[in-house]
Protein backbone atom coordinates (compact mmCIF):
# COMPACT_ATOMS: atom_id res chain seq x y z
CA UNK A 1 0.00 0.00 0.00
CA UNK A 2 1.37 3.40 -0.92
CA UNK A 3 1.04 4.99 2.54
CA UNK A 4 2.85 2.03 4.14
CA UNK A 5 5.67 2.49 1.65
CA UNK A 6 5.73 6.22 2.41
CA UNK A 7 6.04 5.52 6.16
CA UNK A 8 8.86 3.04 5.51
CA UNK A 9 10.74 5.73 3.61
CA UNK A 10 10.89 7.81 6.80
CA UNK A 11 13.88 7.30 9.07
CA UNK A 12 13.44 5.03 12.09
CA UNK A 13 14.05 8.07 14.29
CA UNK A 14 11.23 10.04 12.60
CA UNK A 15 8.90 7.06 12.76
CA UNK A 16 9.55 6.52 16.47
CA UNK A 17 9.03 10.25 17.21
CA UNK A 18 5.77 10.28 15.23
CA UNK A 19 4.64 7.10 16.96
CA UNK A 20 5.41 8.56 20.40
CA UNK A 21 3.53 11.79 19.52
CA UNK A 22 0.53 9.87 18.16
CA UNK A 23 0.47 7.58 21.18
CA UNK A 24 0.70 10.55 23.54
CA UNK A 25 -2.07 12.33 21.65
CA UNK A 26 -4.34 9.29 21.96
CA UNK A 27 -3.71 8.86 25.70
CA UNK A 28 -4.08 12.60 26.37
CA UNK A 29 -7.32 12.77 24.36
CA UNK A 30 -8.84 9.89 26.32
CA UNK A 31 -7.64 11.51 29.57
CA UNK A 32 -9.06 14.90 28.57
CA UNK A 33 -12.43 13.36 27.67
CA UNK A 34 -12.64 11.54 31.02
CA UNK A 35 -11.58 14.69 32.90
CA UNK A 36 -14.13 16.79 31.01
CA UNK A 37 -16.87 14.29 31.76
CA UNK A 38 -16.00 14.12 35.46
CA UNK A 39 -15.62 17.86 36.07
CA UNK A 40 -18.64 18.79 33.99
CA UNK A 41 -20.76 16.06 35.63
CA UNK A 42 -19.70 17.19 39.10
CA UNK A 43 -20.63 20.83 38.42
CA UNK A 44 -23.93 19.79 36.86
CA UNK A 45 -24.76 17.58 39.84
CA UNK A 46 -24.04 20.45 42.24
CA UNK A 47 -26.54 22.69 40.40
CA UNK A 48 -29.18 19.96 40.41
CA UNK A 49 -28.57 19.33 44.12
CA UNK A 50 -29.05 23.02 44.84
CA UNK A 51 -32.31 23.04 42.85
CA UNK A 52 -33.50 19.97 44.77
CA UNK A 53 -32.81 21.69 48.10
CA UNK A 54 -34.64 24.80 46.87
CA UNK A 55 -37.55 22.70 45.67
CA UNK A 56 -37.74 21.08 49.12
CA UNK A 57 -37.67 24.53 50.74
CA UNK A 58 -40.43 25.66 48.39
CA UNK A 59 -42.56 22.63 49.24
CA UNK A 60 -42.09 23.35 52.96
CA UNK A 61 -42.97 26.99 52.52
CA UNK A 62 -46.32 26.10 50.93
CA UNK A 63 -47.78 25.53 54.43
CA UNK A 64 -47.67 29.24 55.07
CA UNK A 65 -50.10 31.83 53.72
CA UNK A 66 -49.54 33.64 51.52
CA UNK A 67 -47.04 31.59 49.48
CA UNK A 68 -43.74 33.49 49.50
CA UNK A 69 -40.74 31.71 48.04
CA UNK A 70 -37.58 32.55 49.97
CA UNK A 71 -35.49 35.11 48.10
CA UNK A 72 -32.30 33.60 46.61
CA UNK A 73 -30.45 33.26 43.34
CA UNK A 74 -32.98 30.62 42.54
CA UNK A 75 -36.19 31.65 40.80
CA UNK A 76 -39.17 29.85 42.32
CA UNK A 77 -42.74 29.64 41.12
CA UNK A 78 -45.85 27.78 42.19
CA UNK A 79 -48.44 27.01 39.52
CA UNK A 80 -51.70 25.10 39.43
CA UNK A 81 -51.93 22.04 37.16
CA UNK A 82 -53.97 24.22 34.81
CA UNK A 83 -51.10 26.70 34.47
CA UNK A 84 -52.23 29.51 36.73
CA UNK A 85 -49.32 31.11 38.61
CA UNK A 86 -50.10 31.12 42.32
CA UNK A 87 -46.88 32.80 43.42
CA UNK A 88 -45.22 35.07 42.94
CA UNK A 89 -48.46 36.57 41.64
CA UNK A 90 -48.44 38.41 38.36
CA UNK A 91 -45.52 36.58 36.70
CA UNK A 92 -45.76 34.69 33.43
CA UNK A 93 -45.57 30.89 33.90
CA UNK A 94 -42.03 29.44 33.50
CA UNK A 95 -43.20 25.96 32.41
CA UNK A 96 -44.48 25.18 28.95
CA UNK A 97 -47.76 23.26 28.76
CA UNK A 98 -45.89 20.04 28.02
CA UNK A 99 -43.45 20.54 30.88
CA UNK A 100 -46.38 21.34 33.22
CA UNK A 101 -48.22 18.17 32.22
CA UNK A 102 -45.10 16.04 32.87
CA UNK A 103 -44.32 17.88 36.16
CA UNK A 104 -47.83 17.17 37.44
CA UNK A 105 -46.97 13.45 37.20
CA UNK A 106 -43.42 13.62 38.60
CA UNK A 107 -40.11 15.48 38.80
CA UNK A 108 -38.90 17.18 35.60
CA UNK A 109 -35.44 18.68 35.02
CA UNK A 110 -34.90 20.77 31.87
CA UNK A 111 -31.92 22.79 30.65
CA UNK A 112 -32.95 25.72 28.50
CA UNK A 113 -33.06 29.51 28.26
CA UNK A 114 -35.45 30.92 30.86
CA UNK A 115 -36.72 34.52 30.80
CA UNK A 116 -35.44 36.40 33.84
CA UNK A 117 -32.75 33.73 34.56
CA UNK A 118 -30.59 33.70 31.48
CA UNK A 119 -29.56 32.01 28.28
CA UNK A 120 -28.12 29.03 30.17
CA UNK A 121 -30.53 27.87 32.85
CA UNK A 122 -31.96 24.73 34.48
CA UNK A 123 -35.37 24.27 35.96
CA UNK A 124 -36.69 21.62 38.32
CA UNK A 125 -40.46 21.16 38.57
CA UNK A 126 -42.31 18.65 40.75
CA UNK A 127 -45.80 18.04 42.10
CA UNK A 128 -46.44 19.51 45.58
CA UNK A 129 -49.33 19.96 48.02
CA UNK A 130 -50.72 23.52 48.43
CA UNK A 131 -51.69 25.10 51.81
CA UNK A 132 -55.05 23.35 51.77
CA UNK A 133 -53.80 20.12 50.33
CA UNK A 134 -54.57 20.91 46.71
CA UNK A 135 -52.25 19.69 43.95
CA UNK A 136 -49.85 22.31 42.68
CA UNK A 137 -46.54 22.25 40.77
CA UNK A 138 -43.48 23.86 42.31
CA UNK A 139 -40.83 25.19 39.89
CA UNK A 140 -37.31 26.27 40.81
CA UNK A 141 -34.79 27.48 38.23
CA UNK A 142 -31.25 28.77 38.34
CA UNK A 143 -28.59 29.98 35.95
CA UNK A 144 -26.10 27.42 34.56
CA UNK A 145 -23.89 30.10 33.01
CA UNK A 146 -21.03 29.13 35.35
CA UNK A 147 -21.30 25.51 34.18
CA UNK A 148 -21.25 26.52 30.51
CA UNK A 149 -18.31 28.79 31.16
CA UNK A 150 -16.41 26.07 33.01
CA UNK A 151 -17.06 23.61 30.17
CA UNK A 152 -15.86 26.15 27.62
CA UNK A 153 -12.69 26.83 29.61
CA UNK A 154 -12.02 23.09 30.02
CA UNK A 155 -12.45 22.53 26.28
CA UNK A 156 -9.95 25.29 25.47
CA UNK A 157 -7.37 24.17 28.05
CA UNK A 158 -7.58 20.47 27.16
CA UNK A 159 -7.76 21.18 23.43
CA UNK A 160 -4.55 23.21 23.56
CA UNK A 161 -2.65 21.25 26.20
CA UNK A 162 -3.14 17.89 24.45
CA UNK A 163 -1.41 18.74 21.17
CA UNK A 164 1.31 20.78 22.92
CA UNK A 165 2.11 17.90 25.27
CA UNK A 166 2.01 15.37 22.42
CA UNK A 167 4.39 17.52 20.36
CA UNK A 168 6.68 17.78 23.39
CA UNK A 169 6.70 14.03 23.88
CA UNK A 170 7.33 13.55 20.14
CA UNK A 171 10.29 15.96 20.30
CA UNK A 172 11.66 14.21 23.39
CA UNK A 173 11.36 10.87 21.60
CA UNK A 174 13.17 12.38 18.58
CA UNK A 175 16.13 13.52 20.69
CA UNK A 176 16.29 10.36 22.82
CA UNK A 177 16.07 8.07 19.77
CA UNK A 178 18.75 10.16 18.08
CA UNK A 179 21.02 9.71 21.08
CA UNK A 180 20.29 5.99 21.29
CA UNK A 181 20.85 5.47 17.57
CA UNK A 182 24.03 7.57 17.37
CA UNK A 183 26.34 4.53 17.80
CA UNK A 184 24.35 2.72 15.09
CA UNK A 185 24.75 5.71 12.76
CA UNK A 186 28.47 5.81 13.54
CA UNK A 187 28.81 2.07 12.81
CA UNK A 188 26.82 2.51 9.60
CA UNK A 189 29.14 5.31 8.44
CA UNK A 190 32.19 3.25 9.38
CA UNK A 191 30.84 0.14 7.64
CA UNK A 192 30.30 2.18 4.47
CA UNK A 193 34.01 2.99 4.32
CA UNK A 194 35.24 -0.57 5.01
CA UNK A 195 36.46 -2.39 1.95
CA UNK A 196 38.43 -5.56 1.46
CA UNK A 197 41.40 -3.37 0.50
CA UNK A 198 41.95 -2.97 4.24
CA UNK A 199 41.82 -6.47 5.65
CA UNK A 200 41.59 -6.60 9.42
CA UNK A 201 39.68 -3.33 9.72
CA UNK A 202 36.74 -3.57 12.10
CA UNK A 203 33.93 -1.34 13.39
CA UNK A 204 34.70 0.55 16.60
CA UNK A 205 33.08 -1.56 19.30
CA UNK A 206 30.42 0.51 21.18
CA UNK A 207 31.03 0.58 24.94
CA UNK A 208 28.82 -1.37 27.33
CA UNK A 209 26.95 -4.61 27.02
CA UNK A 210 23.64 -3.49 25.54
CA UNK A 211 21.93 -4.38 22.26
CA UNK A 212 24.02 -1.83 20.33
CA UNK A 213 27.26 -3.32 21.67
CA UNK A 214 25.97 -6.77 20.74
CA UNK A 215 25.19 -5.50 17.23
CA UNK A 216 28.76 -4.22 16.99
CA UNK A 217 30.17 -7.58 18.09
CA UNK A 218 27.91 -9.47 15.67
CA UNK A 219 28.88 -7.23 12.73
CA UNK A 220 32.59 -7.54 13.53
CA UNK A 221 32.29 -11.32 13.76
CA UNK A 222 30.54 -11.29 10.38
CA UNK A 223 33.33 -9.16 8.88
CA UNK A 224 35.90 -11.65 10.20
CA UNK A 225 34.01 -14.56 8.62
CA UNK A 226 33.66 -12.74 5.28
CA UNK A 227 37.35 -11.85 5.35
CA UNK A 228 38.32 -15.45 6.03
CA UNK A 229 36.16 -16.68 3.15
CA UNK A 230 37.67 -14.10 0.79
CA UNK A 231 41.21 -14.98 1.91
CA UNK A 232 40.39 -18.65 1.33
CA UNK A 233 39.02 -17.87 -2.16
CA UNK A 234 42.04 -15.70 -3.02
CA UNK A 235 44.46 -18.39 -1.90
CA UNK A 236 42.55 -20.94 -3.98
CA UNK A 237 42.60 -18.70 -7.07
CA UNK A 238 46.29 -17.96 -6.52
CA UNK A 239 47.13 -21.65 -6.19
CA UNK A 240 44.96 -22.52 -9.18
CA UNK A 241 46.66 -19.85 -11.33
CA UNK A 242 50.06 -21.18 -10.28
CA UNK A 243 49.09 -24.75 -11.15
CA UNK A 244 47.80 -23.64 -14.55
CA UNK A 245 50.93 -21.59 -15.33
CA UNK A 246 53.32 -24.54 -14.99
CA UNK A 247 51.80 -26.67 -17.80
CA UNK A 248 51.30 -23.47 -19.81
CA UNK A 249 55.03 -22.71 -19.50
CA UNK A 250 55.88 -26.17 -20.86
CA UNK A 251 53.24 -25.89 -23.60
CA UNK A 252 54.56 -22.52 -24.68
CA UNK A 253 58.17 -23.76 -24.58
CA UNK A 254 57.37 -26.81 -26.71
CA UNK A 255 55.57 -24.65 -29.29
CA UNK A 256 58.44 -22.15 -29.40
CA UNK A 257 61.05 -24.88 -29.90
CA UNK A 258 58.94 -26.48 -32.63
CA UNK A 259 58.44 -23.14 -34.37
CA UNK A 260 62.17 -22.37 -34.14
CA UNK A 261 63.15 -25.54 -35.96
CA UNK A 262 60.22 -26.89 -37.99
CA UNK A 263 62.54 -28.96 -40.21
CA UNK A 264 63.59 -31.33 -37.44
CA UNK A 265 60.80 -33.91 -37.86
CA UNK A 266 61.76 -35.91 -34.76
CA UNK A 267 61.88 -32.82 -32.57
CA UNK A 268 58.57 -31.61 -33.98
CA UNK A 269 56.91 -34.98 -33.24
CA UNK A 270 58.33 -34.97 -29.71
CA UNK A 271 57.25 -31.37 -29.15
CA UNK A 272 53.71 -32.01 -30.38
CA UNK A 273 53.40 -35.15 -28.22
CA UNK A 274 54.64 -33.25 -25.19
CA UNK A 275 52.29 -30.32 -25.94
CA UNK A 276 49.37 -32.75 -26.14
CA UNK A 277 50.36 -34.23 -22.78
CA UNK A 278 50.42 -30.76 -21.25
CA UNK A 279 47.02 -30.02 -22.79
CA UNK A 280 45.66 -33.16 -21.10
CA UNK A 281 47.27 -32.07 -17.85
CA UNK A 282 45.61 -28.65 -18.16
CA UNK A 283 42.25 -30.25 -18.95
CA UNK A 284 42.50 -32.57 -15.92
CA UNK A 285 43.54 -29.70 -13.72
CA UNK A 286 40.66 -27.53 -14.95
CA UNK A 287 38.24 -30.40 -14.29
CA UNK A 288 39.62 -30.85 -10.77
CA UNK A 289 39.36 -27.12 -10.05
CA UNK A 290 35.78 -27.11 -11.30
CA UNK A 291 34.92 -30.08 -9.08
CA UNK A 292 36.31 -28.22 -6.06
CA UNK A 293 34.54 -24.99 -7.03
CA UNK A 294 31.27 -26.96 -7.27
CA UNK A 295 31.98 -28.53 -3.87
CA UNK A 296 32.50 -25.03 -2.39
CA UNK A 297 29.21 -23.89 -3.91
CA UNK A 298 27.44 -26.97 -2.50
CA UNK A 299 26.68 -28.15 -6.05
CA UNK A 300 28.26 -31.60 -5.93
CA UNK A 301 25.25 -33.84 -6.39
CA UNK A 302 25.78 -37.60 -6.13
CA UNK A 303 22.24 -38.11 -7.45
CA UNK A 304 19.83 -40.81 -6.35
CA UNK A 305 21.76 -43.66 -7.97
CA UNK A 306 23.33 -46.44 -5.87
CA UNK A 307 26.51 -48.29 -6.60
CA UNK A 308 28.02 -51.46 -5.23
CA UNK A 309 31.38 -50.33 -3.88
CA UNK A 310 33.52 -53.48 -4.35
CA UNK A 311 32.35 -54.07 -7.93
CA UNK A 312 32.84 -50.41 -8.84
CA UNK A 313 36.39 -50.41 -7.38
CA UNK A 314 37.30 -53.59 -9.36
CA UNK A 315 35.85 -52.12 -12.55
CA UNK A 316 37.70 -48.84 -12.01
CA UNK A 317 41.06 -50.56 -11.43
CA UNK A 318 40.61 -52.70 -14.58
CA UNK A 319 40.36 -49.50 -16.60
CA UNK A 320 43.11 -47.54 -14.85
CA UNK A 321 46.60 -47.65 -16.46
CA UNK A 322 49.04 -49.04 -13.89
CA UNK A 323 52.59 -48.21 -12.96
CA UNK A 324 54.97 -51.05 -13.69
CA UNK A 325 56.28 -52.87 -10.67
CA UNK A 326 53.32 -52.07 -8.43
CA UNK A 327 50.75 -54.78 -7.74
CA UNK A 328 47.24 -53.73 -6.85
CA UNK A 329 44.96 -56.11 -4.95
CA UNK A 330 41.23 -55.57 -4.47
CA UNK A 331 39.20 -57.52 -1.90
CA UNK A 332 36.42 -57.18 0.66
CA UNK A 333 32.67 -57.51 0.96
CA UNK A 334 30.09 -56.04 -1.39
CA UNK A 335 28.33 -53.02 0.05
CA UNK A 336 25.98 -50.58 -1.70
CA UNK A 337 26.44 -46.85 -1.29
CA UNK A 338 24.75 -43.71 -2.58
CA UNK A 339 26.14 -42.08 -5.75
CA UNK A 340 26.62 -43.25 -9.32
CA UNK A 341 29.56 -45.35 -10.53
CA UNK A 342 31.43 -42.28 -11.85
CA UNK A 343 31.35 -40.89 -8.32
CA UNK A 344 32.97 -44.03 -6.89
CA UNK A 345 35.41 -44.29 -9.80
CA UNK A 346 36.66 -40.78 -9.14
CA UNK A 347 37.28 -41.56 -5.46
CA UNK A 348 39.03 -44.87 -6.21
CA UNK A 349 41.06 -43.39 -9.09
CA UNK A 350 42.32 -40.43 -7.06
CA UNK A 351 43.29 -42.63 -4.11
CA UNK A 352 45.03 -45.28 -6.23
CA UNK A 353 46.84 -42.75 -8.44
CA UNK A 354 48.09 -41.02 -5.30
CA UNK A 355 49.17 -44.36 -3.75
CA UNK A 356 50.98 -45.38 -6.95
CA UNK A 357 53.20 -42.32 -6.71
CA UNK A 358 54.61 -43.45 -3.40
CA UNK A 359 54.13 -47.26 -3.31
CA UNK A 360 57.22 -49.43 -3.55
CA UNK A 361 55.56 -52.56 -4.92
CA UNK A 362 52.10 -53.09 -3.48
CA UNK A 363 48.73 -51.40 -3.04
CA UNK A 364 45.66 -52.96 -1.42
CA UNK A 365 42.11 -51.74 -1.94
CA UNK A 366 39.55 -53.20 0.48
CA UNK A 367 35.86 -52.63 1.06
CA UNK A 368 33.85 -53.53 4.17
CA UNK A 369 30.65 -52.80 6.00
CA UNK A 370 30.69 -51.54 9.58
CA UNK A 371 27.10 -51.14 10.76
CA UNK A 372 25.57 -48.34 8.73
CA UNK A 373 28.94 -47.33 7.25
CA UNK A 374 30.63 -48.56 4.11
CA UNK A 375 34.44 -48.52 4.27
CA UNK A 376 36.87 -48.13 1.41
CA UNK A 377 40.54 -48.44 2.37
CA UNK A 378 43.46 -47.77 0.01
CA UNK A 379 46.88 -48.57 1.50
CA UNK A 380 50.39 -48.77 0.05
CA UNK A 381 53.84 -49.97 1.14
CA UNK A 382 55.59 -46.64 0.48
CA UNK A 383 57.13 -44.26 2.99
CA UNK A 384 53.75 -42.95 4.15
CA UNK A 385 52.66 -39.36 4.61
CA UNK A 386 55.33 -37.08 6.09
CA UNK A 387 54.30 -36.57 9.74
CA UNK A 388 53.87 -32.81 9.20
CA UNK A 389 51.50 -33.42 6.30
CA UNK A 390 49.25 -36.00 7.92
CA UNK A 391 46.89 -33.31 9.25
CA UNK A 392 46.80 -31.43 5.93
CA UNK A 393 46.68 -34.46 3.64
CA UNK A 394 43.23 -33.45 2.35
CA UNK A 395 43.95 -29.72 2.02
CA UNK A 396 44.00 -28.34 -1.49
CA UNK A 397 47.37 -28.06 -3.18
CA UNK A 398 49.07 -29.88 -0.30
CA UNK A 399 51.91 -32.07 -1.46
CA UNK A 400 54.22 -34.57 0.09
CA UNK A 401 57.40 -32.54 -0.04
CA UNK A 402 56.26 -29.02 0.69
CA UNK A 403 56.85 -28.13 -2.96
CA UNK A 404 55.89 -29.65 -6.25
CA UNK A 405 56.72 -33.18 -7.15
CA UNK A 406 56.31 -32.70 -10.84
CA UNK A 407 57.83 -36.10 -11.47
CA UNK A 408 54.89 -37.45 -9.43
CA UNK A 409 52.55 -35.39 -11.56
CA UNK A 410 50.07 -34.27 -8.91
CA UNK A 411 48.84 -30.78 -8.25
CA UNK A 412 47.81 -31.73 -4.73
CA UNK A 413 44.10 -31.79 -5.55
CA UNK A 414 43.39 -35.54 -5.71
CA UNK A 415 42.86 -36.15 -1.99
CA UNK A 416 41.06 -32.81 -1.58
CA UNK A 417 38.59 -33.97 -4.23
CA UNK A 418 38.14 -37.35 -2.50
CA UNK A 419 37.35 -35.47 0.69
CA UNK A 420 34.80 -33.25 -1.09
CA UNK A 421 33.16 -36.22 -2.85
CA UNK A 422 32.88 -38.18 0.41
CA UNK A 423 31.58 -35.11 2.21
CA UNK A 424 28.84 -34.66 -0.40
CA UNK A 425 27.33 -38.07 0.53
CA UNK A 426 27.74 -37.46 4.25
CA UNK A 427 31.00 -39.38 4.58
CA UNK A 428 34.49 -38.74 5.96
CA UNK A 429 38.09 -39.52 5.03
CA UNK A 430 41.08 -40.18 7.29
CA UNK A 431 44.76 -40.53 6.52
CA UNK A 432 47.21 -42.55 8.57
CA UNK A 433 50.56 -44.30 8.32
CA UNK A 434 51.33 -47.91 9.20
CA UNK A 435 48.99 -50.89 8.90
CA UNK A 436 48.11 -52.75 6.80
CA UNK A 437 51.18 -52.37 4.52
CA UNK A 438 53.40 -50.06 6.54
CA UNK A 439 52.96 -47.08 4.22
CA UNK A 440 50.15 -44.58 3.75
CA UNK A 441 46.56 -45.64 4.41
CA UNK A 442 43.46 -43.64 3.45
CA UNK A 443 40.12 -44.74 4.86
CA UNK A 444 36.87 -43.45 3.33
CA UNK A 445 33.67 -43.94 5.34
CA UNK A 446 30.33 -43.26 3.67
CA UNK A 447 26.82 -44.15 4.81
CA UNK A 448 25.39 -47.37 3.38
CA UNK A 449 22.57 -46.64 0.88
CA UNK A 450 19.14 -47.04 2.45
CA UNK A 451 16.73 -49.77 1.32
CA UNK B 1 68.29 -14.69 -32.87
CA UNK B 2 70.43 -17.75 -32.60
CA UNK B 3 73.20 -16.01 -34.45
CA UNK B 4 73.19 -12.98 -32.24
CA UNK B 5 73.35 -14.94 -28.96
CA UNK B 6 75.70 -17.56 -30.27
CA UNK B 7 78.17 -15.23 -31.88
CA UNK B 8 79.70 -13.70 -28.77
CA UNK B 9 82.19 -16.39 -27.87
CA UNK B 10 79.85 -18.37 -25.62
CA UNK B 11 81.69 -21.68 -25.97
CA UNK B 12 82.42 -23.08 -22.54
CA UNK B 13 79.88 -20.82 -20.84
CA UNK B 14 77.96 -23.12 -18.57
CA UNK B 15 74.35 -22.77 -17.40
CA UNK B 16 72.82 -24.89 -14.62
CA UNK B 17 69.06 -25.41 -15.03
CA UNK B 18 67.25 -26.64 -11.90
CA UNK B 19 63.52 -27.42 -11.88
CA UNK B 20 61.53 -30.38 -10.55
CA UNK B 21 59.52 -30.42 -13.80
CA UNK B 22 61.72 -32.52 -16.16
CA UNK B 23 59.80 -31.29 -19.20
CA UNK B 24 60.54 -27.67 -18.41
CA UNK B 25 64.21 -28.53 -17.80
CA UNK B 26 64.41 -30.28 -21.18
CA UNK B 27 62.84 -27.30 -22.99
CA UNK B 28 65.06 -24.70 -21.29
CA UNK B 29 68.18 -26.77 -21.90
CA UNK B 30 67.32 -27.28 -25.55
CA UNK B 31 66.81 -23.58 -26.12
CA UNK B 32 69.96 -22.58 -24.21
CA UNK B 33 72.04 -25.19 -26.06
CA UNK B 34 70.75 -23.85 -29.36
CA UNK B 35 71.96 -20.46 -28.16
CA UNK B 36 75.41 -21.98 -27.64
CA UNK B 37 75.60 -22.63 -23.92
CA UNK B 38 76.74 -25.79 -22.17
CA UNK B 39 73.99 -26.93 -19.85
CA UNK B 40 73.88 -29.06 -16.75
CA UNK B 41 70.67 -29.91 -14.92
CA UNK B 42 69.27 -30.64 -11.49
CA UNK B 43 65.80 -31.45 -10.15
CA UNK B 44 65.97 -30.32 -6.53
CA UNK B 45 67.53 -27.71 -4.29
CA UNK B 46 70.11 -30.20 -3.04
CA UNK B 47 71.10 -31.01 -6.64
CA UNK B 48 71.51 -27.31 -7.32
CA UNK B 49 73.89 -26.74 -4.39
CA UNK B 50 75.92 -29.80 -5.29
CA UNK B 51 76.07 -28.90 -9.01
CA UNK B 52 77.22 -25.33 -8.37
CA UNK B 53 80.16 -26.66 -6.38
CA UNK B 54 80.89 -29.49 -8.79
CA UNK B 55 80.16 -27.99 -12.22
CA UNK B 56 81.13 -24.32 -11.68
CA UNK B 57 78.33 -22.84 -13.81
CA UNK B 58 78.43 -19.17 -14.91
CA UNK B 59 74.68 -18.74 -14.50
CA UNK B 60 72.02 -20.81 -12.79
CA UNK B 61 68.34 -20.93 -13.75
CA UNK B 62 66.39 -21.79 -10.59
CA UNK B 63 62.75 -22.74 -10.15
CA UNK B 64 61.28 -21.57 -6.82
CA UNK B 65 58.85 -24.36 -5.94
CA UNK B 66 61.16 -27.36 -5.69
CA UNK B 67 61.71 -30.19 -3.28
CA UNK B 68 63.72 -29.08 -0.31
CA UNK B 69 65.36 -26.60 -0.24
CA UNK B 70 63.38 -24.18 -2.41
CA UNK B 71 64.97 -22.09 -5.17
CA UNK B 72 64.91 -19.01 -2.91
CA UNK B 73 66.75 -20.92 -0.17
CA UNK B 74 69.33 -22.16 -2.68
CA UNK B 75 69.93 -18.61 -3.93
CA UNK B 76 70.27 -17.22 -0.39
CA UNK B 77 72.68 -20.02 0.50
CA UNK B 78 74.86 -19.46 -2.59
CA UNK B 79 75.08 -15.71 -2.00
CA UNK B 80 75.90 -16.28 1.67
CA UNK B 81 78.74 -18.54 0.51
CA UNK B 82 80.03 -15.71 -1.69
CA UNK B 83 79.03 -17.17 -5.04
CA UNK B 84 78.91 -14.31 -7.57
CA UNK B 85 77.53 -15.97 -10.72
CA UNK B 86 74.24 -14.91 -12.29
CA UNK B 87 70.96 -16.25 -10.89
CA UNK B 88 67.77 -16.32 -12.98
CA UNK B 89 64.75 -17.25 -10.88
CA UNK B 90 61.79 -18.73 -12.77
CA UNK B 91 58.46 -19.30 -11.04
CA UNK B 92 54.79 -19.84 -11.70
CA UNK B 93 54.20 -17.61 -8.68
CA UNK B 94 55.06 -14.12 -9.79
CA UNK B 95 53.31 -11.71 -7.44
CA UNK B 96 55.23 -8.58 -6.36
CA UNK B 97 55.88 -10.36 -3.02
CA UNK B 98 57.37 -13.38 -4.83
CA UNK B 99 59.59 -11.10 -6.94
CA UNK B 100 60.70 -9.16 -3.87
CA UNK B 101 61.56 -12.40 -2.01
CA UNK B 102 63.70 -13.55 -4.94
CA UNK B 103 65.46 -10.19 -5.08
CA UNK B 104 66.13 -10.20 -1.34
CA UNK B 105 67.64 -13.68 -1.67
CA UNK B 106 70.14 -12.23 -4.17
CA UNK B 107 68.74 -13.23 -7.57
CA UNK B 108 69.53 -11.09 -10.62
CA UNK B 109 66.55 -11.73 -12.90
CA UNK B 110 62.99 -12.95 -12.22
CA UNK B 111 60.93 -14.57 -14.98
CA UNK B 112 57.27 -15.43 -14.31
CA UNK B 113 56.07 -18.63 -16.01
CA UNK B 114 55.00 -18.87 -18.77
CA UNK B 115 57.58 -16.64 -20.50
CA UNK B 116 59.08 -16.50 -24.00
CA UNK B 117 62.23 -18.67 -24.12
CA UNK B 118 64.03 -15.75 -25.80
CA UNK B 119 63.64 -13.84 -22.51
CA UNK B 120 65.52 -16.62 -20.75
CA UNK B 121 68.27 -16.65 -23.38
CA UNK B 122 68.71 -12.88 -23.29
CA UNK B 123 68.69 -12.81 -19.45
CA UNK B 124 71.41 -15.48 -19.35
CA UNK B 125 73.35 -13.56 -22.05
CA UNK B 126 73.17 -10.30 -20.07
CA UNK B 127 74.41 -11.95 -16.88
CA UNK B 128 77.36 -13.59 -18.65
CA UNK B 129 78.25 -10.30 -20.35
CA UNK B 130 78.12 -8.58 -16.94
CA UNK B 131 80.50 -11.12 -15.42
CA UNK B 132 82.94 -10.78 -18.32
CA UNK B 133 83.11 -7.01 -17.91
CA UNK B 134 86.21 -5.96 -15.98
CA UNK B 135 85.40 -4.95 -12.43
Amino acid sequence: MPHVAAVRRLSLRTRLALLAAAGAMLVLSIGALLLYRDVSGELSRAITDELTVRADDLAASLDTEPITPAPSSVVAQVVTPSGQVLAPAGLAPVLTADELARAARGEVIVDRAIAGVGEHARLLAQPMRGPVGEEVVGVVATSTASLAEARERLTIVLGLAGPVLAAGIGAAAWFLTGAALRPVRRMSNEAATISMAEPGRRLAQPAGDDEIAELGRTLNAMLARIEMTIAHERAFIDDAAHELRSPLAVLRGELELTADDPQDAEAVAQGVASALEETDRLARLTEDLLTLARADAGQLDPGDARTELLGAAEECLRRLPHRDGVRIEVSGEPVTVRGDATWIHQIVTNLVVNAERYARSRIVVTTARDGELALLVVADDGAGFPAALLEQAFDRFSRGDGARTRSGGGAGLGLAIVSSLADAVGGTVRASNGPPLGGACVKVEVPVAGP
Amino acid sequence: MLGSTNGGGLAGRRVLVVDDDPKFVRIAVRRLERAGYDCVTGESGDHALWAVADQQPDVIVLDVMMPHPSGIEVCRHLRADGWTGGVVVVSARSSPADRAAAERAGSDVFLGKPFPLDDLVSAVGRLIARDRRPA
